[in-house]
C-alpha cells in the first residue's frame, strides 16, 4: 500500500483480517479429532494477530453444526483466550530464528507469484485466462498424491484408521425438517410478492435496469429495490439480464 | 493390481467410462477434479459435467455417453436428497441399471442410508485411489457381464 | 537499521553450527536416523532440524518487524494488541428459515461469541429465489435461506444491529444482502454510522474456489466495486469487502499460494478504486482479509505475519 499506491493514513497499510480454521483439513472419520485439529489451527490464529476468528465445529465437514459442537467450537477460543496466556503478551513468536526464516521465506515466494501474476496482466487478466485456477488444481492434486503415497500423514484417514468405529453414531448431529423450512420459505416469498405495492415494485426494478445499463453505481437502486420487496431472485435475475452469466468451462 | 485388470482384458474392449457429476448448487469442486484427473490417469474415460448440473442433465449425459458409472461428488448437506432423485431419475428413464457411486465429506451415519437408497458404494475423503478404481472396474465389469448375457 | 547481530558473533555460530553438523550429528544420525528423508511445510518449503541466527544473518528489526502499531506492522495492526482488546469470536452460522437462524444466533451471543456470521443457503449465494427450480432441496441446507427483506427482519428479531457487527459471507448477490441488513437497520432506528460489519464480496476469488458466481469477471467486480464505493460514502463502519485467501486455500492452493492470490486480488481491487476515481486513503482502512488457518502450524503464523508485512508495503 505504501511503496505501489503511496497511501499516507496509518489506518490504508492496516491489514485487518478475519480467520476461519480450515475446513478442509477435518474428515468425517472420527470426527472428534476435528476438535483438536481446530483448537491447533485456532492457536495459530491467534499467534498470526488475527483481528476475528470463527472456529470450524466438529461435525462441519458435513453438516451444519449441531448446538453442541458449535459451542465446543466457541468454547475453544475461549480457553486460548482466557487460559493460555497466548493472548497476554504481542506477537510472542517474534524473533524465533524458525519463524523469521520462515516469514521471509513466505514473503519471498508469494512475490513470485505476484509477480508472474503481474506480467500476466494483473489479477483480472489472470484470472480471466485461467492461471490462478490451474495452479489450485494442481497443487490439490499433488497433495492428494502426497496422501496416496503416504508423504503426508492424517490421522484417522490413512494412519491410525479404526474401522467402523461405535461412537460415531452417538455424535449428535443438526436434524431439521427441511422439507418443512422450503415450503415455509416458498410460502412466505408468494406472500410478499402478493403483497406489495405492485407499480412501486415495478418501478424499482426498471430503474435498477437503467441504472446497471448505463453504467452507474447499482447499489441506490438495489436498496430502493429491496425496500420494494422486491426479492433477490428477481433482483439478480435483472441483473443477469444486463451483465450475463458465468458458465464455468467443465474441465479438469 | 488396477492397471493389470485393465491390461488383462482384451484389447478390442473399450475403457470403463466414468461420468463425474456435481449436481445442485454446491460450488466446491475440488474433490470431483481430484476424482476426474485421478481416474483418468489410472486408464478411465472420464467425463466431468461441471457445476450446477440438474438431475435430468445428469441422467441425460450418462444415457449419451452411454457411461458404465455414474460418480457423484457432494459436499455437505443434500447427498441423501441428491442421491434419492438421481436414483428415481434414473429409474424413470429406465436407465436404473448404471450403478451410482457417491464421494466426498459424508457422515458415517449415512453410509447405509445412502446404501439402501441404491447408491453402489461411498467412498469418504481419504481413500486411496486404487481402492477407488478396484471397486469401479469391478462395478463395471459386474454390469457388462450382465448387459452380455 | 537495527541489525540484530554482529558480524563476529555471526561467525562464531556458524562455525559452531558446522562442527555440530560435522562432528555431533552424524552418530546421531546413524544411531536413529531421521523419520523422513526430506520434511516440508504443506506448501512443500523445506525446513532443516535447526535454525540459528546464521539464518537470519543481516536481519534488521526495525525494517523487518518494528513496533506492533506502526509500519511494517508485521507484529500486529494495533499497539496493544490483545491486551487490550482480544479478537472478535466469530462463529460463522446459520441453517433452514431466518427463525431458526435467530434462534441459533441468540444462542450463540449468549454463549459469549462477539461478532456474528452469517452463513446462506446455495439459493441466497447465487441469487435464486426458495421457488425457483434450481433450489429444490437445497433451502436452508447450507446455510440460513433469505430471499426477502421480511426474511432478514425476522433475522434480526431481538438483536439489535446498531450493538453487533456482522460478517455476510456473499458475493455476488452482495448489494442485495447488505440492501436488507441496511434497511433492517433504518428500521430499528439505527443511524448509518453506527451500522457495523462485513460483506465478503469477493468476485475474483469465486472464479478459484467457492464458486458462487453468477455474473462474468469484468462484471462480477464492476458490481463489488459498486458496493465498496457506495460503501465507504454511506457506512463509515462497514467493511465493504473481505478479500478472502480461505477459499482459495480450501480449493486446495498452498499457504504461499494462499498468500499470494489474496494479496494479488487486493491489489487488483485497489487498482479498480483508483480507477474510479477514488483516493487511495478514502477506501483503504475499510479494506478487509480473510484467511485460512491450516494445521502447519509454525506456517501459518508465518503466512499471518508476511501477509501484514507485505499489504503494507
Amino acid at each position: 500500500m505504501k511503496e505501489w499506491f503511496g497511501a499516507k493514513k496509518p489506518r490504508s497499510l492496516w491489514l485487518r483480517f478475519h480467520v476461519q480454521t480450515a475446513g478442509c483439513s477435518l474428515y468425517p472419520q472420527q470426527p472428534w479429532l476435528n476438535i483438536v485439529r481446530t483448537a491447533l489451527e485456532a492457536l495459530a490464529a491467534v499467534l498470526g494477530g488475527c483481528q476475528s476468528l470463527h472456529t470450524n465445529a466438529f461435525d462441519e465437514p458435513f453438516r451444519v453444526p449441531s448446538e453442541f459442537a458449535a459451542k465446543i467450537a466457541l468454547r475453544t477460543q475461549q480457553i486460548i483466550a482466557y487460559e493460555t496466556g497466548v493472548a497476554d503478551v504481542i506477537d510472542p513468536l517474534a524473533g524465533s530464528y524458525f519463524v523469521e526464516w520462515l516469514t521471509d521465506e513466505m514473503e519471498e515466494r508469494a512475490w513470485r507469484y505476484i509477480e508472474r501474476i503481474e506480467s500476466l496482466g494483473g489479477m483480472l487478466e489472470a484470472v480471466k485466462k485461467g492461471y490462478p485456477q490451474r495452479e489450485v488444481e494442481e497443487a490439490a492434486y499433488r497433495f492428494q498424491r502426497e496422501v496416496e503415497e503416504g508423504r503426508r500423514f492424517i490421522v484417522g484417514v490413512n494412519i491410525f484408521k479404526e474401522e467402523d468405529v461405535e461412537e460415531v453414531r452417538r455424535v449428535p448431529l443438526l436434524e431439521f425438517n427441511q422439507e418443512e423450512v422450503e415450503r415455509r420459505q416458498k410460502e412466505r416469498v408468494r406472500k410478499v410478492r402478493s403483497m406489495r405495492d405492485e407499480a412501486r415494485w415495478r418501478r424499482a426494478l426498471d430503474e435498477l435496469r437503467g441504472a446497471a445499463e448505463r453504467g452507474d453505481n447499482i447499489m441506490p437502486y438495489v436498496l430502493n429495490a429491496v425496500k420494494a420487496y422486491a426479492t433477490i431472485g428477481e433482483i439478480m435475475g435483472v441483473l443477469k439480464d444486463v451483465y450475463g452469466t458465468y458458465v464455468e468451462p467443465p474441465y479438469y | 493390481m488396477s492397471m493389470e485388470l485393465t491390461l488383462s482384458r482384451p484389447t478390442t474392449r473399450r475403457k470403463v467410462k466414468v461420468l463425474v457429476a456435481k449436481i445442485g448448487l454446491d460450488g466446491h469442486d475440488r474433490g470431483a477434479k481430484v476424482i476426474a484427473r485421478a481416474l483418468r490417469d489410472a486408464g478411465f474415460e472420464v467425463v466431468y459435467t461441471g457445476l450446477r448440473q440438474t438431475v435430468d442433465q445428469v441422467v441425460a449425459a450418462a444415457i449419451q455417453e452411454d457411461v458404465d458409472i455414474i460418480g457423484v461428488n457432494q459436499h455437505e448437506g443434500s447427498h441423501v436428497y441428491i442421491a434419492r432423485k438421481l436414483l428415481e431419475k434414473l429409474r424413470e428413464y429406465g436407465a436404473d441399471d448404471i450403478p451410482v457411486v457417491m464421494g466426498g465429506s459424508i457422515p458415517v451415519v449415512d453410509l447405509d442410508v445412502l446404501k439402501n437408497i441404491g447408491v453402489r458404494e461411498v467412498f469418504l475423503p481419504g481413500t486411496p485411489i486404487n481402492e477407488i478404481v478396484d471397486k469401479l472396474l469391478r462395478i463395471a465389469e459386474e454390469r457388462r457381464s450382465r448387459r452380455e448375457v | 537499521m537495527a541489525k540484530l547481530y554482529s558480524r563476529e558473533a555471526l561467525e562464531e555460530i556458524l562455525r559452531a553450527y558446522r562442527e555440530w553438523e560435522e562432528n555431533i550429528l552424524p552418530q546421531w544420525l546413524s544411531r536413529m536416523p531421521e523419520r523422513q528423508e526430506e520434511f516440508t511445510t504443506l506448501s512443500g518449503i523445506p525446513v532443516k532440524r535447526l535454525y540459528t541466527p546464521a539464518d537470519l544473518k543481516d536481519y534488521d528489526y526495525m525494517e523487518k518487524l518494528g513496533v506492533p502499531g506502526a509500519y511494517p506492522f508485521t507484529r500486529g495492526i494495533h499497539a496493544t494488541m490483545y491486551r487490550a482488546r482480544l479478537w472478535t469470536m466469530r462463529m460463522f452460522s446459520g441453517y433452514g428459515g431466518p427463525e431458526e437462524t435467530n434462534e441459533r444466533l441468540k444462542m450463540l451471543i449468549k454463549a459469549g461469541e462477539t461478532g456474528l456470521s452469517l452463513a446462506f443457503d446455495n439459493p441466497t449465494l447465487v441469487g435464486v429465489d426458495p421457488d425457483d427450480p434450481l433450489a429444490e432441496g437445497a433451502v436452508g441446507v447450507v446455510g440460513v435461506s433469505v430471499p426477502t427483506l421480511v426474511d432478514m427482519e425476522i433475522l434480526f428479531r431481538d438483536i439489535n444491529l446498531g450493538e453487533v457487527t456482522t460478517n455476510m459471507t456473499i458475493n455476488p448477490p452482495a448489494p442485495v444482502l447488505l440492501s436488507f441488513y441496511v434497511a433492517v437497520a433504518e428500521k430499528q432506528g439505527v443511524s448509518y454510522d453506527r451500522i457495523g460489519g462485513t460483506t465478503q464480496n469477493d468476485p475474483l476469488k469465486e472464479f478459484i474456489g467457492q464458486k458462487t458466481h453468477v455474473f462474468p469477471p469484468e462484471a462480477a467486480v464492476k458490481v463489488a466495486m459498486d458496493v465498496i464505493e457506495w460503501s465507504v460514502k454511506n457506512l463509515p463502519k462497514w467493511n465493504p469487502i473481505s478479500i478472502s485467501g480461505y477459499h482459495i486455500r480450501e480449493a486446495g492452493a498452498t499457504a504461499v499460494q494462499e498468500l499470494a492470490f489474496t494479496l494479488a486480488d487486493g491489489i487488483e481491487y485497489v487498482r479498480q478504486l483508483i480507477a474510479r476515481g477514488l483516493d487511495v486513503d478514502e477506501f483503504a482502512p475499510r479494506l478487509s482479509f480473510f484467511f485460512d488457518s491450516h494445521i502447519n502450524f509454525f506456517e501459518e503464523i508465518a503466512k499471518f505475519r508476511a501477509a501484514r508485512r507485505m499489504w503494507a508495503r
